[in-house]
């Protein structure tokens, strides 16, 4: 089974270009994201320290910085890859998020992979690390699927 | 063999069973719950950086 994720999209600018505003304005690209909450309080900034090791954190209203992530591959202006952990993830669930920026005639091809979603992180199974509320549609989908294939049985 | 499901037992893949009758024999069944949660957690990742990559191209691009 694939367990990450790949998307790619490309943009007008150069690697270079594209590689610094990823990097040093992803606090103003970044969009908030439901289910990808990073923290479960209000979204705050997100902010990468440049260089191998430094952190990509997230500054939370309230002045409190969480700890999104390390970059673990500094290659500017083509690889970076970071490790990826949100606050509602289980603790043993690492994953790792790898950005390639690739030239593509004037424009740059931005690739992301988002992997180590290998496994139902073990000792969670029964909220397989979702946040309740989420957990609970999915097990509503569930029930719904049973209850029609027994219906269908009846 | 055995160890092989011992490894699907332990990450929940699998459930294990015994037959009333007779407690040497295990049944073996694919529970499709966590699987379904895999697969969740992946189309909301995709999600979530095609939303992210539209985000940053309209940055970058907003910037020119």
């Amino acid at each position: 089974m694939t367990s990450k994720v790949f998307l790619a999209i490309r943009v007008q600018a150069a690697p270079r270009r594209a590689f610094d505003l990823f990097v040093g304005e992803i606090g103003q690209w970044w969009r908030p994201n439901g289910l990808f909450q990073t923290t479960p309080r209000a979204p705050g900034r997100l902010a990468f320290e440049a260089g191998e090791g430094g952190r990509l954190t997230e500054t939370l209203a309230n002045g409190k910085v969480f700890e999104i992530g390390r970059i673990a591959v500094w290659e500017p202006p083509s690889r970076l890859v970071f490790s990826y952990r949100q606050a509602n993830f289980p603790p043993d669930l690492q994953t790792e998020v790898e950005v390639r920026f690739e030239a593509f005639g004037e424009e740059t091809r931005v690739s992301v992979e988002h992997r180590g979603f290998d496994r139902v992180p073990v000792g969670s199974a029964a909220r397989h690390g979702f946040p309740d509320q989420i957990l609970l549609m999915r097990l509503a989908d569930f029930w719904r699927a049973h209850l029609a294939s027994l219906g269908g049985l009846a | 063999m055995s160890r092989h499901l011992k490894v699907l037992r332990e990450s929940g893949l699998v459930e294990e069973s015994h037959p009333e009758f007779d407690a040497r024999v295990r049944i073996y069944a694919l529970k499709t719950g966590p699987m379904t949660e895999l697969k969740r957690w992946l189309e909301e990742a995709e999600r979530l950086w095609a939303e992210q990559l539209a985000a940053f191209k309209a940055h970058v691009e907003r910037g020119e």
